[in-house]
Parts: structure tokens; sequence; C-alpha cells
């Protein structure tokens, strides 16, 4: 269950691993024309999102929401990128996990963000944004040899296929291994070498996951798409030895909120769906819904998507997650809800499984042992004062904290034109020896004719186990190259294409994009310590003052409890709000059942 | 007059129910998915069809005619639940209710009172799919109200639903049968519904206790597939264990062994592969329920020994005498196979023990390492486990060691073969444990040193030192993964990490203090390495005050070492210098 296994969030630390981020589309043309009112506001420097209840008295407070960042219908997806995803892939290049989640109701844009439209590059989303970025990161590396591989996948009512298989409708099998994880058996990857070529494996896929659909939506809103880029890169050290590095980034378009409970596979917690289980065999849900969270937990119910993500998930992966709502009235409860959901990503806690209570035993060995020093010290009188005797040493391990794998012969090593051209000295040289032993028969007129036969045949026989050793060979260098040819190395097989100019406007674009996060926290901090500030002052210099302060904490709490009241009535209204629906229906039924009586 | 309307069903009106009954409990699976709701949507306008066809006699004789009335009633009731089943909730609603008000006044009537269970069942999860769970259950309760207040004034099983959709071809006593287990069966999937719905009400006991009714009456009725059974059986186990309820648990465990059964005597038929992947997965997800078992026991008796000498009390009575609700198969040759007393002595915990360890073995066939990697090494963990709750009862301290050492040797096997990139988490799990093994290992042959008395072998001397830098490196190592790649350690920790990591280095300060040296300089450089494991969690927690909060008493004993210990060494140094 992704929940439960998500790292917790931590806004602005080193350590943090799910950084959520909203994002509300604009209205649309129909809905301007139907005339639904905006009721979402967005302060893009706080970092905060306030929706207000549009069936709501006018005292209800509305609800503020604060993220790690926000973003209103002005947003451009390449402002998007940079800010919130860049660092995400740049880490994937660098060998981490990464994983980018699209959350949301149907049609509140999560296909947009993640791929945008075809043919308009300014609209282009975080996928082909990704790919741009990788290939041109590449471009620019030396002495790094890159190999890029692409797959893509759906889940459909907890069916694995192949977006990119003949037989897309082949149903696939998770499997796990000690050394890669979890992985999809049978599933097919392409390299790709160029921008251009993961373009096209996406679009293939995006038009194997339409084939049969006559309503998109419908399909793809049932459905969770992930589509997943592995990076390998080898570098050679000092010592000529090569290291690989493989990071990997799930691109995952999550199926529609509201559809979540019907297709089994979620991304929430299966306590968290509502449809009520019909069939008997699925008791087991319930009775693993009430082990699960103790100790004794065994995973039964995996959801597939949760499974296949779960080493990304990990403590060494980092993920973002994007929560997409609309901005219309008509939209309230599912965008609220969409927010609360993205609210409780926020504070994820991942569990580390680990006994670390040294027992109340070990304590007492120490109390001990500084009792003893205490009066071990006391009875020898106490020595010099030590100076510096507390030096502060703290010793640290060498940085070989990374992970790496052995390389394998397949990267290549330069030396092999060396060997090749020995070979063909070799070979040269062997051939040479033949003709001469030929020519040395042919001359010896002393041997009978018959033994010249034979040897002239061994000869023969000779030469050619040469010549199909030399194709042998020639097979192989061709399909080293074949196998190099695929590698991707910055400069040589990959040119950056950008002139200084655009470099340095990007450079620009990140800083500012930086400058803007720092903004956010910076704002986001400042309130907190605001908030604070009026809770914590405590010396008061006047009786007026002390008034003052009181009756402003006092309206600031007053505020509190109004918002949290309001939360409380609002899950309340939401329960009732069916049940007066059916009230209504229900009283012209009742009538006519008493007229019906009455009749009677 | 009244057989009008019969005739109509007789010439049509049965094929066409038989129809939607088709097109709406199996051709709906194989719907498209661009199309999911097609067949549903085809076999309702069947029944709005039929419905509107029978009208007219409806009209003609509700008054005379009772059975066309409920007809209607289980037209509706099919209805109600097509709508409901195509998520046009209202609507299906509007029926059902219909349905409730039609037939509440003959709900104890032969001809109405399944109708009226199946409406409010149906009302019951209408409403917790709306999220509100406490309606669902007061729909729920009612229909088991319905179900016992029928048992007790009724005599003979009502008409069941379906029955109104065919013509009437049973003989009587076969019908009378059939009646009866549909009535059943209504009731046991309103036990089913109550067991979801108090799940979700938080009210863990009640919904245990609805599982069980529904496995219960499941076996009773013959209602039920062995795999699905056996598995559900042996999950409610692991519930009976968390609250420590043993025999409760065993009982569960050894039904769903005898049950499991079932499945491979009539595994002669072609099965797919799929299938028997299944039952094998079955057959390891009952043994590991089986270890947890005998893992939980084990700890149980365990904390209960500790409890009792610390407190110095006599050990509490065991309530495993306490009377319990228990399925209806014989499966004592099966429990006795374990104990579910608390054990007392080396002995009894062995013989659980050697049960842990045939499960955990027989799991592994299935789980294998490549393939099932994450099962495979918690069965791995349980094992070592197993061997820990042994050692606590074993009295001899030399066998003991070799227990922990056994343990070490399986959890560096995996870990070894462990991608960290992937498996970062696991891989963290078993370094701790195993520093800790290490350490462990260590204190024993300290006691041992201390039973022997006099001067210490050279041997024993560095086995203890070789021990704790085990120890110590397997709990930096420990730490190091939380470098992120980078060469030095983080300025901050996650949260839910810091405690266990400054315990790390304040068990390594520890382990850098129990080294036995060789002489002067190398304890002097020890304690300096102890020094900086204890300042370096000062420095943390100065840093930050949360850590110090989760570290309170480590952090009190740290300040007092650091204070000492320049102390300690001027000493030794003075001492060294004479």
């Amino acid at each position: 269950t992704i929940l439960s296994k998500m790292p917790k969030l931590k806004p602005s630390t080193s350590a943090e691993c799910v950084k959520v981020v909203v994002r509300c589309r604009p209205l649309d043309e129909k809905e301007i024309r139907d005339g639904h009112e905006r009721i979402v506001d967005i302060d893009v420097n706080k970092g905060c999102i306030t929706i207000h209840n549009p069936k709501g008295s006018n005292t209800e407070p509305p609800r503020n929401f604060t993220f790690d960042a926000v973003y209103d219908w002005n947003s451009k997806q390449r402002d998007l990128y940079d800010e919130t995803f860049r660092d995400l892939v740049q880490s994937v290049i660098e060998g981490f996990n990464g994983t980018i989640f699209a959350y949301g109701q149907t049609g509140t844009g999560k296909t947009f963000t993640m791929q945008g439209p075809k043919n308009d590059p300014e609209l282009r989303g975080v996928i082909p944004n990704s790919f741009e970025h990788i290939f041109q990161h590449i471009a620019r590396t030396e002495n790094q040899q890159y190999l890029i591989r692409a797959s893509y996948l759906e889940i459909y009512q907890e069916e694995i296929r192949d977006l990119l298989a003949k037989d897309h409708t082949k149903r696939l099998e998770l499997k796990e291994r000690p050394d890669t994880g979890v992985y999809v058996k049978d599933l097919s990857s392409f390299v790709t070498k160029s921008v251009k070529e993961i373009e096209h494996v996406m679009n293939v896929g995006n038009q194997n996951r339409a084939v049969g659909a006559t309503d998109m939506n419908e399909h793809s809103s049932r459905s969770h798409a992930i589509f997943i880029i592995t990076i390998e890169c080898s570098t050679e050290d000092d010592e000529g030895e090569n290291h690989i590095r493989v990071g990997r980034l799930n691109l995952v378009d999550l199926a529609g909120s509201e559809r979540q409970s019907k297709t089994g596979a979620t991304g929430t917690r299966l306590k968290e769906a509502t449809k009520i289980n019909l069939s008997l065999s699925a008791l087991c849900n319930v009775i693993s819904a009430l082990v699960d969270g103790k100790s004794t937990h065994i995973p039964y119910r995996d959801a597939k998507l949760t499974r296949l993500l779960q080493d990304s998930l990990g403590g060494n992966a980092k993920t973002v997650m994007v929560a997409n709502i609309g901005p219309a009235s008509y939209n309230y409860d599912e965008s609220l809800s969409t927010l609360r959901y993205a609210n409780r990503a926020k504070a994820i806690k991942n569990k580390p499984k680990i006994n670390e209570d040294p027992k109340d035993a070990l304590l007492r060995e120490f109390q001990e042992e500084i009792a003893r020093l205490k009066a071990h010290l006391q009875k020898k009188g106490g020595p010099k004062k030590s100076k510096g005797g507390k030096k502060k040493r703290r010793h640290r391990q060498t940085a070989d904290g990374e992970i790496i794998s052995e390389s394998e012969d397949e990267s290549g090593d330069d030396d092999e034109e060396g060997d090749v051209n020995d070979e063909e000295a070799y070979m040269n040289e062997q051939q040479q020896k033949l003709e001469q032993q030929k020519e040395a028969i042919l001359s010896n007129q002393s041997m009978l004719q018959e033994e010249k036969d034979r040897l002239l045949e061994e000869v023969r026989d000779r030469e050619n186990k040469l010549q199909s050793e030399k194709e042998a060979k020639e097979a192989l260098a061709s399909k080293i190259k074949a196998m190099e040819s695929k590698l991707l190395v910055g400069g040589k097989n990959i040119v950056d294409h950008t002139n200084e100019q655009q470099r340095a406007l990007e450079q620009r674009r990140r800083e500012i994009s930086d400058q803007k996060r720092r903004e956010r926290e910076i704002q986001q901090k400042l309130e907190e310590k605001e908030e604070k500030a009026v809770e914590m002052e405590e010396g008061f210099q006047s009786l007026q003052q002390e008034v003052d302060i009181k009756t402003k904490k006092l309206k600031k709490l007053f505020a509190k409890l109004q918002a949290t009241k309001q939360e409380i009535a609002d899950i309340q209204e939401e329960h009732s709000k069916e049940r007066q629906n059916s009230c209504k229906q229900l009283s012209p039924i009742v009538v006519k059942q008493d007229q019906h009586s009455d009749c009677e | 007059m009244a057989s009008e309307w019969k005739r109509f069903l007789e010439e049509e009106g049965y094929e066409k129910f038989k129809e939607a009954m088709r097109l709406s409990d199996e051709d709906s699976k194989d719907d498209p998915e661009d199309d999911p709701f097609r067949s549903k949507y085809r076999s309702r306008e069947i029944l709005l069809e039929v419905k509107e066809k029978l009208k007219p006699h409806l009209e003609k004789f509700r008054e005379q005619d009772q059975e066309l009335v409920f007809l209607d009633c289980v037209i509706d009731l099919r209805l109600g639940v097509n709508y409901i089943d195509t998520e046009e909730l209202h609507s299906g609603e509007e029926y059902l209710i219909k349905v409730i008000e039609c037939t509440e006044k003959y709900k104890l009537d032969k001809n109405a009172a399944d109708i009226y269970l199946h409406a409010l069942n149906n009302l019951g999860i209408l409403w917790f799919g709306r999220r509100n769970p406490e309606k669902a259950l007061s729909y729920l309760l009612k229909a088991e109200e319905l179900y016992f207040q029928y048992k007790k004034e009724v005599d003979g099983p009502p008409k069941f639903v379906a029955e109104y959709l065919k013509s009437a071809e049973d003989e009587k006593e076969k019908l009378e049968h059939l009646r009866n287990a549909n009535f059943e069966n209504s009731y046991t999937h309103t036990l089913y519904y109550m067991a979801q719905v108090y799940a979700k009400l938080d009210e863990s006991e009640k919904s245990a206790l609805c599982c069980h009714k529904t496995l219960q009456r499941q076996l009773d009725a013959h209602k039920y597939t062995p795999l699905d059974w056996a598995i559900n059986a042996a999950t409610l186990s692991q519930y009976f264990v968390t609250k420590d309820e043993y025999p409760q648990a065993r009982h569960c465990l050894a039904c769903a062994e005898v049950i499991f059964e079932e499945i491979q005597f009539s595994e002669n038929e072609n099965v797919s592969e799929d299938e028997k992947e299944k039952v094998q997965q079955g057959k390891a997800d009952i043994q590991r329920c089986w270890a947890k078992y005998g893992l939980a026991l084990l700890e149980f008796s365990k904390d209960r020994l500790l409890k009792a000498t610390e407190e110095d009390t006599p050990l509490d009575p065991d309530e495993s005498e306490k009377e319990f609700e228990k399925f209806n198969l014989e499966v004592t040759s099966r429990e006795e196979q374990i104990t579910c007393k608390p054990v007392r002595d080396f002995e009894e915990a062995r013989n659980v023990f050697l049960r842990v360890q045939t499960w955990i073995s027989g799991a592994k066939e299935f789980y294998v390492f490549d393939g099932r990697c994450t099962d495979y090494i918690e069965l791995v963990q349980d094992h070592s486990k197993a061997f820990k709750f042994l050692a606590f009862f074993e009295l001899n301290l030399d066998r003991q060691c070799k227990m922990h050492k056994r343990r070490a040797d399986m959890l560096l096997e995996v870990c070894n073969e462990l991608n960290p990139q992937h498996y970062l988490l696991i891989v963290r799990q078993l370094i701790y444990e195993l520093a800790e093994i290490y350490s462990g290992i260590m204190d024993i042959k300290y006691m041992i040193l201390k039973e022997e008395g006099g001067q210490p072998s050279i041997h024993a001397i560095k086995k203890i030192n070789s021990l704790a830098l085990q120890s110590i490196q397997k709990y930096q190592a420990y730490i190091d993964s939380f470098k992120d790649n980078k060469p030095d350690l983080p300025d901050e920790y996650p949260e839910l990490d810091t405690r266990p990591i400054l315990v790390a280095w304040f068990c390594m300060g520890r382990l850098y203090s129990k080294i036995l040296p060789l002489n002067v300089r190398e304890r002097l450089d020890n304690i300096k390495k102890t020094e900086a494991c204890y300042q370096y969690i000062i420095d943390y927690c100065k840093r930050h005050h949360k850590a110090a909060e989760c570290m309170r008493a480590e952090l009190e004993v740290c300040e007092e070492m650091v204070a000492l210990l320049p102390l300690k060494m001027e000493k030794i140094r003075q001492e060294a210098e004479i």
C-alpha cells in the first residue's frame, strides 16, 4: 500500500523524500458558458491554496492548505518542470530512483501535466520535458557512457499490460530479484538514442492505450499508466575501472481519484476504499485489514501498483506527487477530497522496522560505570584540569557509500582496438606460414604425389579453419560495435545543439526557479514564526498591552476553532447530504403510500 | 384471472428473466472496458420491459393477488441492484426503498421475508458506498433482527428471490432444502457486510466476530472454496495472535490446514499453472501464519517470564482454558502438534522452535530468494527471531553464543546478496540486526569470562575484540547508509530514523569501551573514540531539539560520560608514567 510505504515528507530539509504540489487548471469554456464560479484561490508565493464552499453560509470560513508549491491556472508547464521536477530527474540521472505521481479527479489535467498536447513544445508535459533534460545532460558530459531504456505499461483492474508489445492485451506478471528488485516479467524495453526515438516510444504506447476505447477518458480514468525510463551510466575511474550507476524514473498517471475504489488497485489503503465487497471470497480483504498494522502483518492483498513502485518508495528514492484539481464550484467536493488526500500525503511516515531500544539493562550498566568512574576519580584526588581533553573528534568514514556495481565487459573498453590489431597481425602471420608450407610441399620433388596431396589437403584444411576463425572474430567485432552504438557518449554520438546563450538562459531559469522556491519557503516560515510569536509573547509591559495581546490571541484561536468546527460540520454534512436528498425524494412516495392505505 | 399473468410468464416472462439474469451475472464480466456496463444496461431494459407488461395485470389484481405484488417487488429489487451496480445510486435507492415499504408488513410472511432481507442487505451496501457506515449498519442490523425473528416465529424457510423468476418445477422436498439454503446464505451475506462495516467503524472485535461467524456458516452450508476459506481462517488466526488468544489462533490454523487439504485431493484434474501457483502460495501462507503463531507464543512466554522475575511475582495464571467459539471440524490431532500455552523452560521452547523452523523451511519452498525476495528475507528474519527467542530459554552460555552465531550467518548470507539500491530499507534492518547480534555475543563472552574468573586467555580477548569491531562496523555501515551518495553525513536525519541512528552511535561508543586493549596507547585511543561517539550525540541533540527529546535517557549518560572520560584518560596517562 502506497501510503504506508511512502517516506515522510519534510519540507526544505536535505532529508526530504515526498514532495507534494497542487495544480489547479483554469475554468474551461464550457464551465464559463454555464456560468460556473471559480471557488479556488491560490497564493503562489506562499504555496497556499484556499477553497470556498459554494453552498456554505457566509460565515463559513474558506479552507486553507499549504503545500511545497501550488500552481494556478497561469502556471507554465516549463516552470512546473524547472521548479518541481528537474531536481528529481537530475537525481535519477545520478543513479537514484525517482517517481512522479499525478493524482486527481478525471478531467483535472493529470494527463496534461504528465504529457501535454502533441506538437506544441510550449505545452509539453513532464514526460517529454524529462526526455529533453536527460538527453541534453548526456550531450554535455564527458567520459561517461549512457544507456537509456524506456518501457510503458498500464495497470487496468489489477492486470499489467505492456503498452509497447505487439500483443498489448497479454497479462504480465510481477517478479522480484535480489539484485534488481521488483520487475515486470517479459516487459519490453527499448533502447533509445535520442529525444526523437524515446518520443516515438511514448507515442506508440499512448496509441495502444487508446486503442479500442471509443471514449478515451472513460478508459484512462480507470487505469494507471506508468512510463519507465532506466538510465544506466558508466564512468571510468582513475584506475581505469568502470562503474555503473542505474537510476529509474517512474512517471505515473494514476486512475481518476473518483474511480479508485472501483479499479481495485489504488493509491490509498484498502481501508479507505469505500466500496463494500460483494463477493464472499473477498472476505480476506476484511480479515487482513483487521490484522494489518499490527506486528504480524502478512501482506496478502498487495496491489500491483504499490508493489511495482515499492522500491521507488523506499528510503533512497525521491517522490513528487502532483495533485490536480478543477476550479469550478461543482467540483467542490472532489477538489476538497483531493486536497485532503494531498495534505495527508505530506505527512506520510515511513516506519523503519528497527529494534533500536537499548534495554534498560544497558542503561543501567552505564549508570554503574559512571558511578564507578566517579568514585574512582574521587578516591585518587582529582587530576589537573585537562585542557583540550575535550577535543572534538569525529571520525568520518571515507565516502564509499555509493552504490556501485562492477562493470561488465559490454561497456566496451578503449583497448579493444589494440586487441583487434594484434589479432590481425597474428592471422596474417598464420596465413603466411601456411603459404610457406604449401610452397615447400609443392617444391619438394622427392615426395610422393600421394603424400603431397595429403599434406596439401591438411594445409587447406587449416586454411579453412583460419578463415572461419577470422569470420567469427569479425562477427563478434561487429556485434560489439552494434552494442557500442547503443551507448551514448556526450559530444560523440550525441551533440548538444544549444549555444552558449541558450545555456546561459537555462542556467538563469534554473536560478530563478530556485529563488522562487526559497522565497516560498521563507514566506511559509515567516508565517509560522508570526503565529508562534503571538503565542509565545509572555512578558507583558502593561495591563493594557496584556489585554491587547490576549484579545489578539483569542481572536486567532477563535478563528482556528471556527475552522475546526467547520471541518467537523463539513464532514457531517457530507454524510447527511445524501440522506437529505433521499428524504426529499422519499416524502412524495410516503404520501402516496399513505393515500394508498387510506383508500384501503 | 390470476392465471393470465402466469401464462404470460410461462410463455415469455421466465425466458426474459433468465436472459436478464444471465446478462447481469455472467455476460457482464466480459463487457468491454470502454463500455463496462453494456450487459447490465441490457439486463435493465429487459426487466423494465417485463415490468411494463405486468403492469396491467397488477392494476387489475393488486388486491387479490399477493403473489403478483411480490413478483413486482422482486423485479424492483433486481432493478434497484442493477441501478446500484451501474453507479446510479439514487435511482437504485428509490427502488429498494419501495421494496422495503411494500414488504415490511409482510416480513414474517413466507413469501416476502427473503425479498425484504435482500433489500436491507443492498441498502446496507449502498450506504456503505456513500461513506456512511453507521447508516449501513442500521440496515444490516435490521436484517439480522429479521433473520432471528423469522427463525423463531415462522415454521419453514421463506420462498427465495430467484424462485419468483422461474417456473416452479422442483419437487417439494428439494425446494424446501433450496429455500433453506438460500435464506441462510442471505444472512451469511448480512454477516459478511457487517464485518466490513464494523471494520470501517474501528470495531475490530465485532468485525472479527462477524468474520468468524461468516466462516463458520460457509463451512456449515458447504458453501466455500477450500483455498479461500483456509487462507481466511489462517489470517483470522493472526488477529487472535495479536490479542494473545493462542488457543483460538491455533484452532483457526488447524482448521485452515484441514480445509486446505481438501484442495490437494482433487488436484488430479488439469488445472492452470496460475491456479496451481495460487495453491502453492496458499500452502506457504498458512505455514507462515503457523510460524508467526509460534514466534508470537515464544515472545509472549518470554515477556511473561521476564515480568514475573522483575516484579518478583508468581506467573500469571494462563487463561488458555477460556472457552471460545470453535469451528465445526475435528482438528484435535492437528492442534496437538504445538502447544497453545506459554512455554516455561528450554524443552518446551525447543519444541515450539522446531515446529517454527519446519514451517519456515516449508514456506521457503514457495517464497524463493530469487523471484520472491522480500518474502524470503522476511522468512529468514523470522528464523533468526526464532533462534533469538530460543536462546533466551537456553541456560548454557556457550550454546547461546552458537545460536546467535547461526542468526548472524543466515542474515549475512542474504544481506550480501541484496542490492541496497533496491532494498535499502531491508538492508538497513539486516545490518542493524547484525550489529545487535555481534554485540550480543560479545556480552555473552564477557559473561563467560566473569564466570570463569581469573585472567582471560589471549584467545578470549581476541574473540571479544573482533566481535566488538564487527558490531561497530555494522553500526557504522548502517549510519553511512544515510549519506545519500554524498561524502558526509547529512546535517539532519529523517525524523523517524533519528533515534535508531543516534542509538547506533551510542552503541558504538559503548563497544569501543568494551574492547580489551593490549597497551595503554590503544586504551587511550579507544576511550577517545568512545568520547567522540558520545560527543556526536550531544552535538546533534544541541542542533536538533526534537532529537534530544527522544534520546533523553541516553543523552544524560552521554553528557556525564563526556565529562568523566577526559579525567579517566588523564588518570591512565599518569599511571602509565609512574
